[in-house]
């Protein structure tokens, strides 16, 4: 696993990094500490990472813009903040979690344990995502998108409107920060579930689901159980 | 709101109680019959014989009324008054013979003996002394067209001559004949003066509750004493309507009555002075002093109480002038009754009492008015100052700097708990110094950088760096808000990043003109400048502003620059306005 860490106070950096080197032993490939979220962006566009422990302060005039370029990246952000009143703010715009200061090694393990996951949504409170464009960041709303394929490393938001916005999380990752209401259906589907309007079941166990806007998409023979239990 | 509303009722019960007197006033039946009469020119006898009260009595051996003669008379002597009625009409109604006598007399009229007032006697011991006041009745039969005669016998030996402040033109005795009753619930201006008693009598009570209630303000206290001395002026002055007032009280009434109005003459001038906070009052009241003793050596003595109240009321307009000049609230009020109280003298003499009635609730109105404006601006003063205080401990327990510091320790707790201990103590001596600060409107500029360098060092352990404060020229005793120096240290340590090993912040202070400038520089480096908010934007600097202006009011000035690779913060303090320690802080002390 690749980290990196954004903070400015020499000793709290010193505590995330011995910590995370605890939690994960060998299962950590390489961590990276900053004292500034500028210097760490170089650093980003050029080696992909898995995780990013972020100290924010969305009181500052750019806390957004580093909140919305870091969520729209491939990796996954937890935010570890002394100001515990943002939290609302940052699980909107779909970090994985937030870890107030002083943080212990237990919330620390549970942070960078919701980030391994896959598919499980862990922030049902996601508001916004954050999309990458040519040289800037636009957000869409939860409630506009119709389905997510995934896209070789990446994913295809499928809007109600029939637009497509390429995120650059792999589908698995990116379920997590969605809330309940998305399903994946398919490998290579998540389908937000009060678009489905039926099931339909063709011959030789072969399923599909109907969504409002015509469309159909295949459900997985591992996903069609769980996905029936969600129904009943 | 409830005294206003309830001075409002005291002033709706006065001009109830007058139009009731007034229709008491209005209820005088008409004239039955008409009748003139002229009796001038008293003529006396020393001696006693009961055949000097007939009608015919030789005048030869009566010389004309001399009242010198007559103070120094130990015995018994004689008064006559000769006159004549015309009758016009039947009369019908009997007349009123009116008296203010400062002797004990029998009065005959025609030679029937009609009124005793007293008893006279040839010596002290035989005297009662009569009343001072009073009337009797002219029964209808006896008021006749043609001559007539009044005689009377008379003895005045409790008469005290020469008393010091005794009224030198007070009359022996003096009569006068009229259709109408005289008594006290037939006189508008006496009911007039009763009014004007119970009005002080309630304000000295009300203002002496005010003063007890009040933290003891002497403004309430002047004017519960003013009102006593209004009271006094009314009860000396018509004591003889009132009540039957034996003779020889006028004595000590007369000096009591002169004090009463000196003393409120000095007590008008003082209340509006207190309300108004006048300045330089001592010179105020010595010139007032000095003019009650020119009064009272250079006046002549019956008119020591007029000219007092003159110069009262012109000492009191000036001051109440000065103050309407130097806009204290609710002064107009005041000065309205200054004048009208004169105004309505020269209108009509009887309403001398209702005028001073209506300057007494005036001034109640104003005193009451301004009570409240200054119990507000107290309360917002209160307010503003329990504000500061919560923002400055805020200040301390701000996210940003206190759950670092937690999480700092938490991490040493736990790898090198010896300088856990040592950031603990660190942090626990700012928070120590932060709480004693914290209630204070000023505090010493050698506090300011002590609490500073102790902040310098808790991030500096916390950074793993060294801040230091270096001083340039600095007065350790010069008084300045809480805190704004030590705002300016944690707005260049938090908007920076540092790379260097050991950052120095300077504080320097230069006189130029009539202005102290302090200017704070904090090392600053490219990219932290861009990102830096402009001074008068950031909560720190808004903190800073208020406490600037709550401290030395328009006379400041902050400004911020970029000056090489320093941030510089100047702050311009009209020097007029420093104080330091040494001095008294009173002013600014508020609790």
């Amino acid at each position: 696993m690749h980290i990196v860490i954004v903070e400015d106070e020499p000793v709290v950096a010193q505590r995330i990094e011995r910590l995370t080197r605890d939690i994960l032993k060998n299962k950590l490939s390489t961590i990276k500490c900053f004292n500034a979220v500028d210097a760490a962006l170089d650093y980003l566009s050029e080696k992909p990472i898995d995780l990013l422990l972020l100290d924010l302060n969305l009181n500052g005039r750019n806390g957004f813009d580093v909140l919305s370029a870091a969520v729209a990246e491939s990796f996954q952000t937890v935010i570890i903040s002394a100001f515990s009143e943002q939290a609302i703010t940052a699980f909107d715009y779909g970090v994985v979690d937030f870890v107030n200061k002083p943080f212990s090694k237990a919330r620390l393990e549970k942070a960078i344990g919701r980030c391994m996951k896959e598919d499980e949504s862990t922030n049902a409170k996601t508001k916004y995502l954050a999309i990458k464009k040519h040289h800037s960041l636009e957000l869409i709303h939860i409630d506009d998108i119709c389905f997510i394929q995934a896209c070789n490393i990446y994913s295809e938001v499928v809007m109600n409107d029939g637009k497509i916005h390429l995120h650059d999380k792999a589908l698995g990752k990116l379920a997590i920060v969605l809330p309940s209401v998305f399903k994946r259906i398919h490998k290579s589907y998540v389908v937000k579930m009060s678009e489905v309007k039926r099931v339909i079941v063709h011959k030789g166990s072969k399923y599909e689901v109907e969504l409002s806007n015509e469309r159909a998409l295949p459900i997985g023979r591992t996903y069609y159980k769980s996905l029936m239990e969600y129904f009943n | 709101m409830k005294r206003l509303i309830r001075s409002l009722m005291l002033g709706l019960l006065l001009a109830l109680s007058l139009s009731l007197s007034l229709s008491v006033y209005a209820q005088d039946t008409q004239s039955m019959g008409s009748w003139n009469g002229n009796f001038e020119g008293f003529k006396y006898r020393i001696g006693d014989n009961p055949a000097w009260s007939k009608f015919d009595v030789s005048p030869s051996n009566w010389k004309a009324f001399d009242r010198d003669v007559l103070i120094e008379q130990q015995g018994v002597y004689w008064l006559r008054l000769e006159g004549n009625f015309n009758v016009n009409e039947g009369v019908l109604r009997p007349a009123f013979i009116h008296y203010r006598s400062l002797a004990s007399f029998e009065l005959y009229f025609d030679g029937q003996l009609l009124h005793k007032n007293g008893v006279v006697g040839a010596t002290k011991n035989e005297e009662v002394p009569g009343y001072k006041h009073g009337q009797l009745i002219l029964p209808r039969d006896l008021i006749t067209s043609g001559p007539h005669v009044i005689a009377l016998k008379i003895s005045s030996h409790h008469w005290h001559k020469r008393g010091p402040l005794y009224r030198s033109h007070n009359v022996l005795i003096d009569l006068w004949i009229n259709e109408h009753s005289e008594l006290f619930s037939e006189r508008l201006d006496r009911q007039f003066a009763v009014g004007f008693m119970a009005v002080n009598v309630f304000l000295a009570c009300y203002y002496a509750i005010l003063f007890i209630g009040n933290r003891r303000q002497v403004t309430h206290l002047c004017f519960s004493l003013l009102s006593v001395g209004m009271f006094l002026i009314g009860t000396f002055d018509n004591l003889h309507w009132i009540i039957d007032m034996p003779y020889h009280w006028d004595y000590p009434k007369f000096p009591l009555f002169a004090f009463s109005i000196i003393a409120t003459s000095i007590l008008l001038p003082l209340a509006f002075m207190l309300q108004f906070k006048t300045q330089h009052r001592r010179f105020w009241i010595l010139g007032l002093l000095i003019y009650f003793g020119f009064c009272l050596t250079l006046v002549d003595k019956q008119h020591v109480g007029g000219w007092g109240i003159v110069g009262s009321f012109v000492c009191a307009i000036l001051i109440t002038s000065i103050a309407i000049f130097h806009k204290q609230s609710y002064a107009w009020l005041s000065l309205i009754g200054l004048i009208l109280c004169p105004l309505g003298l020269l209108i009509e003499n009887n309403y001398f009492y209702l005028s001073f009635s209506i300057l007494s609730l005036l001034m109640l109105t104003g005193l009451t008015l301004q009570d409240r404006k200054q119990r507000e601006k107290h309360h917002e003063i209160r307010l503003q100052a329990s504000q500061f205080e919560a923002e400055l401990l805020r200040k301390n327990i701000q996210p940003h700097f206190l759950m670092n510091s937690l999480t700092t320790i938490l991490e040493w707790v736990e790898v090198q708990p010896e300088k856990a201990g040592q950031f603990i103590e660190l942090l626990a001596e700012e928070f120590r110094l932060f709480n004693q600060i914290s209630s204070e409107n000023l505090i010493s500029m050698d506090k300011e950088v002590t609490l500073c360098r102790l902040h310098l060092e808790v991030m500096g352990f916390r950074m793993q760096k060294v801040f230091k404060l270096d001083l340039e020229n600095v007065n350790p005793d010069t008084l300045v808000p809480p805190a704004i120096f030590h705002t300016l240290v944690e707005n260049g340590i938090s908007h920076n990043s540092y790379d260097k090993q050991e950052n120095h912040f300077t504080l320097k202070e230069k006189h130029e003109g009539d202005e102290l400038i302090y200017e704070f520089l904090t090392p600053c480096n490219d990219i932290s400048s861009e990102n830096r908010n402009n001074v008068g934007t950031g909560v720190g600097t808004q903190y800073i502003e208020s406490r600037l202006e709550q401290a030395f009011s328009g006379h400041w000035q902050l400004k911020a620059s970029k000056v090489d690779n320093m941030w510089s913060t100047k702050i311009h303090i009209k020097s007029l306005m420093l104080k330091t320690n040494s001095e008294e802080t009173d002013a600014y002390r508020y609790r």
